[in-house]
């Protein structure tokens, strides 16, 4: 085990990957020279070759659409988003190409395509640089969206979405980019496909993901306190979801609070609590729970945007309900 | 001089996109076909004129009209004919249709139902091509209603900044849909765009196989040579409407037999190269009824063809 | 607007009631003033009737024990809906929820009203047979919750089991099994109820039968084994000549009134009370509670029990007046229509086991009394009489007195003189 940053994993997953497979590379905004606005590419060129880490020009469309273009003659390009928010600007390379593609064709070709998309909300960044657009791509058939919540998630989602033949979204919270956490030595894969259960409870299941997780970790050790024992499901991926687990955890405990920063209306949260309550409605031992942000844009004087924050008391009070 | 291998090869391509979307017009107003589609009957020259400079492992994009591109390229009608049929036996199983065939083993990367989603996939190929320092180019045709997307200008400057080896061939048949292009377009002519992103840009006559070939092939040498990419604008005329059934009000037969009758490139072929006699009428008859049997071959295949299994509906989505 | 109806609070000890019997189903249409259900207390049965005009919604089942003030039901005006989520309005929510004690199992959630419960109580409950709707809810915004339910009795049944046992009216309480209850087990069950419940071996013991107490049945339960426990008891057994008795009574009914040898037992025992006043006592801590007068309890049994109806005064009232209130309160006893004054506030008791032939019992001292008398058949029997073998008609009085009072002596000096007023009925006149 190393303790490094959330940042730093991604680095090492982008540096292992592309020197393992040299068809694998990656294009962005403010990349190359920059080392990524967050560092998480930071000297990446030097490593693997500058010519595979490449600044582009402010093109979301050319980059999204190139990256796919590349794809289908034989590359396994990584696009970088620079910020979620403007996956707006390329949304039709994303779900009428690199999503459409295999299927429509016939299955005749793969699109190993990556893109990477740092979301969320940071201080002040506002309505245009905040989002959490996740459940507009759990929506899409064809692609694969990952959200990982700590530094050896972060490393092993990337690592598999890389590997993997198939498009995927690779969100990645802005403010876990600092964070350190234990990262396996040597090769470390995460599935993609598959939940894990980050603390094991007996009494409320709380289901979440990236950055949020992090919070449902603190709001169960306030539970805890309050002798609530919590359980703490981490999606990890969000299409394919893994049902199993979010069943599984959902019948053992028969209460479920569901969190994520992403605005509650049709949110992740609306297609998990779906699945809970078509599959398992009769485990259930009070309503489902949705702890999430209001649906306005992320504003932007701290006083506002402090008032949209979703926290560990947040957690809390709508798990205790629920009792 | 050309080649009496090309030459051929120039004419069975035209003469087998002529037939086949005679043919699919024919079988699509019996309400035979699913969907929709659009017919390349016109724009023969432009297609087969890219084409033949392109190797089996280039690439090509092409548009919601790409029927022309993927024959052009050298797919099989048979193949395609049961795509358009919504047969199991097609290019994709039935899962595409009309506006998105594609053959990969022939470089054909797809045709695009998204009116200018072609460019930057094509850009992103030859992207592929330079980080891989293979002699692969690209070409992407595309419309004249086409080039007034973003799309156009975001690929542009990124294959002109980056010396990607990306041919844009520009298809002027004069209309964007129903709308004449010249009533929403600020340049008449379209090659004048690629002088903002440091390309050449040609305009030539679109229903001349030579001008187009010529044109392509220096354009064709100069990209596999990292020369960067080119913009050729082939000025041509849609002979059918948008689309199969198009009532076209915007314009009336007369004008368009008229145009017709003055520019149909397989007429300007036949007249070039028995002029020239570069070919004998025999040879032109042998291969237009060959290209008349092939399709009528591909059209039996699809007829004949099965279609798909409701089971399939779950099965190409992820890999 | 819903009416509601409530187990009505029948005397100052009351805590509890038996809906024994409701005379509508769910959703009839009651008039004001018709009999809606009968109520069964430990002392009584009563009936309480409808208060206004409206379709009758039913909140608990026959069977069901409901605390005093609780809602069990509501007249409403047709199409209105009813719902008894709320605690009864001015009276706390008791600390343990009434529950279904009779309840046909497998009926599910639905009950009369509609039930805010989990969706997983839900599912549990229909699989142990748990009404729910005689259940409090302590889970989410008061939704009953599975942690609630263990309050409830668990019988799981098939739901095929469940309408059969409904079919037959078996209670599934009383089919004892640990694990689910299918329709076999009803069925035996049902069997083994027609016979007597025996104990013995195995093959014997799956015919044994059980059921739960009614309420009077579990006031019986408890009263007698206080008394057996609080008091030390003597029994005294003594012959009396009914001769005289015997001829008065023949000529007081002559008078066209049916007087009992009871009514005029009830008088003569009050004679003798009155010169025995500790045998017609009480305590209450370390006091004696003596009495200057005669409250008279006397046995009535019941198809399902017995009670006490009391004759206040007897030592005031004639024998005619005796015997028409006797008669007057019997009957009342066998509706179940006695007040609690009149079933309370004895002096004494009187148990007449002789219509039976018996010639000798102990009776269970009537707390806090402290005697109780048995009276036992008239035998003829061979006397010696001035020499003579002859035929007297015996009665055998067993006297039970509560030795913290009646000590040996005074007991029988009691009895000698009740022998005496029996054998001379004059003495009453006196």
């Amino acid at each position: 085990m190393k303790n490094i940053t959330f940042s730093q994993a991604t680095l090492e997953a982008m540096q292992e990957e592309m020197q393992r497979d040299p068809k694998v590379f990656v294009m962005g905004e403010d990349i190359a020279r920059q080392g990524g606005i967050f560092g998480q590419f930071k000297d990446l060129g030097s490593l693997v070759g500058a010519e595979r880490v490449i600044d582009t020009p402010i093109s979301e469309t050319a980059i999204v659409g190139a990256a796919v273009g590349a794809a289908l003659a034989g590359m396994r390009p990584v696009a970088d988003m620079h910020f979620a928010d403007f996956f707006g600007v390329c949304m039709d390379e994303v779900f009428n190409q690199m999503a459409k593609i295999r299927y429509m064709f016939g299955g005749q070709t793969k699109v190993p395509v990556v893109v990477r998309a740092p979301d969320g909300m940071g201080k002040g960044a506002a309505a245009q640089h905040s989002q959490s657009v996740e459940a507009w791509f759990v929506h899409i058939p064809g692609i694969q969206v990952v959200v990982p919540s700590n530094a050896a998630d972060a490393k092993g989602l990337l690592k598999s979405a890389i590997r993997s033949d198939n498009p995927v979204v690779y969100f990645e919270n802005k403010t876990l980019f600092p964070i350190k956490g234990d990262v396996p030595e040597g090769e470390h894969l995460t599935p993609i496909g598959k939940a894990c259960i980050t603390r094991e409870g007996k009494d409320v299941t709380l289901i979440s993901y990236s950055a949020m997780l992090l919070k449902c970790l603190t709001a169960a050790e306030t539970l805890a306190k309050e002798g609530i024992s919590a359980e703490v499901l981490d999606l990890r991926t969000l299409s394919p979801l893994d049902t199993e687990a979010i069943l599984a955890s959902v019948r053992k405990t028969s209460r479920v609070v569901i969190a994520h920063e992403a605005v509650k209306q049709g949110g992740v949260g609306a297609e998990v609590a779906a699945i809970i309550a078509e599959e398992a409605l009769d485990a259930l031992d009070a309503p489902i729970a949705r702890v999430a942000s209001p649906f306005t844009p992320v504003p932007f004087s701290p006083t506002l945007e402090e008032a949209y924050r979703v926290r560990p008391e947040h957690i809390v009070a709508a798990a205790k309900k629920l009792f | 001089m050309y080649s009496k291998e090309l030459l051929r090869n120039m004419f069975i391509s035209m003469t087998r996109i002529r037939y086949f979307e005679e043919t699919i017009e024919k079988h699509f107003l019996a309400g035979e076909i699913p969907g929709f589609t659009h017919l390349y009957i016109g724009e023969e020259a432009v297609a087969t004129g890219v084409c033949q400079n392109l190797a089996n492992n280039d690439f090509i994009e092409s548009t919601h009209r790409g029927h022309g591109h993927c024959i052009a390229k050298g797919a099989e009608l048979h193949r395609m004919m049961a795509e358009i049929f919504g047969k199991v036996t097609g290019y994709c199983k039935g899962k595409g249709g009309s506006m998105h065939i594609a053959d990969f083993s022939v470089g054909m990367l797809g045709a695009n139902g998204v009116v200018g989603g072609g460019y930057t996939l094509a850009t992103g190929a030859a992207l592929a091509a330079k980080l891989t320092e293979s002699d692969q180019v690209a070409a992407v045709f595309f419309g004249d209603g086409a080039s007034n997307r973003g799309t156009f200008h975001e690929a542009a400057n990124m294959a002109g900044a980056w010396k990607l080896p990306v041919i844009f061939v520009c298809e002027n048949n004069e209309w964007a849909s129903t709308t004449p292009t010249a009533t929403t377009t600020a340049v008449t002519d379209i090659a004048k765009r690629a002088a903002g992103y440091a390309m050449p840009g040609v305009t030539v006559d679109g229903n001349d196989v030579f001008a187009v070939y010529d044109a392509a092939k220096k354009m064709v040498t100069d990209a596999r040579a990292g020369k960067g990419p080119a913009l050729l604008e082939c000025k041509t005329y849609r002979i059918k409407g948008h689309f199969v059934g198009d009532p076209e009000k915007y314009r009336t037969k007369e004008e368009v037999q008229k145009r017709f009758a003055a520019s149909d490139p397989l007429k300007n072929f036949e007249t070039r190269v028995t002029n020239e006699k570069w070919m004998t009428k025999a040879e032109l008859e042998a291969i237009r009824a060959n290209s008349a049997k092939e399709v009528e071959e591909a059209l039996d295949f699809a007829k004949k063809s099965a279609s798909p299994d409701p089971s399939e509906l779950y099965t190409d989505l992820y890999s | 607007m819903a009416v509601n109806v409530l187990m009505p609070k029948l005397g100052l000890t009351m805590e509890t009631g038996v809906i024994a019997h409701w005379k509508f189903k769910h959703g009839d249409a009651v008039k004001a003033g018709d009999i809606l259900y009968q109520v069964e207390t430990d002392k009584l049965t009563n009936d309480i009737t409808a208060e206004i005009d409206g379709v009758l919604h039913i909140k608990f089942p026959e069977g069901s024990v409901v605390p005093v003030a609780q809602v069990v039901g509501a007249i409403a005006a047709p199409g209105e809906a009813v719902s008894f989520d709320g605690a009864p309005a001015g009276e706390k929510t008791p600390p343990a929820a009434p529950v279904a004690a009779n309840q046909p199992a497998g009926r599910g959630a639905g009950g009369a009203g509609k039930v805010r419960a989990t969706p997983k109580a839900k599912k549990l409950a229909a699989e142990r047979g748990i009404d729910l709707s005689g259940l409090t809810g302590t889970g989410p915004d008061g939704m009953i919750a599975v942690k609630d339910l263990d309050k409830a009795p668990r019988i799981k049944t098939t739901p095929l089991a469940a309408k059969v046992a409904d079919g037959l009216g078996v209670d599934l309480a009383s089919v004892s099994k640990d694990g689910r209850i299918f329709k076999a087990d009803v069925l035996a069950a049902h069997e083994s109820a027609q016979v007597p419940a025996l104990h013995g071996p195995a093959e014997v013991q799956a015919k044994v039968r059980r059921m739960p107490m009614s309420a009077m049945r579990q006031a019986i339960a408890r009263n007698m084994s206080a008394s057996w426990a609080v008091s030390p008891m003597v029994h005294y057994d003594l012959r009396a000549d009914v001769t005289a008795l015997g001829e008065l009574k023949k000529n007081l009914c002559l008078g066209g009134k049916k007087i009992s040898y009871t009514d005029i037992l009830i008088k003569a025992v009050s004679h003798a009370l009155k010169e025995h006043p500790l045998v017609n006592a009480g305590i209450d801590g370390n006091e004696i509670v003596l009495h200057d007068y005669v409250n008279m309890g006397v046995a009535v049994a019941l198809p399902a029990g017995l009670i006490v109806p009391v004759i206040k005064g007897v030592e005031g009232k004639g024998i005619g007046e005796v015997s028409d209130e006797l008669r007057e309160l019997a009957e009342k006893a066998l509706q179940g229509k006695l007040v609690t004054e009149e079933f309370s506030g004895g002096t004494f008791t009187i148990s007449n086991l002789g219509m039976f032939g018996i010639e000798s019992f102990t009776p269970i001292i009537n707390q806090p009394e402290s005697a109780i008398l048995g009276v036992n058949a008239i035998v003829k029997t061979a006397v010696e009489a001035e020499g003579q073998i002859v035929m007297r008609p015996l009665m055998n009085l067993s006297l039970t007195a509560d030795h913290r009072l009646v000590d040996g002596a005074e007991g029988a000096r009691f009895m000698a003189r009740l022998r005496e007023i029996i054998e001379n009925p004059w003495y009453m006149l006196m």
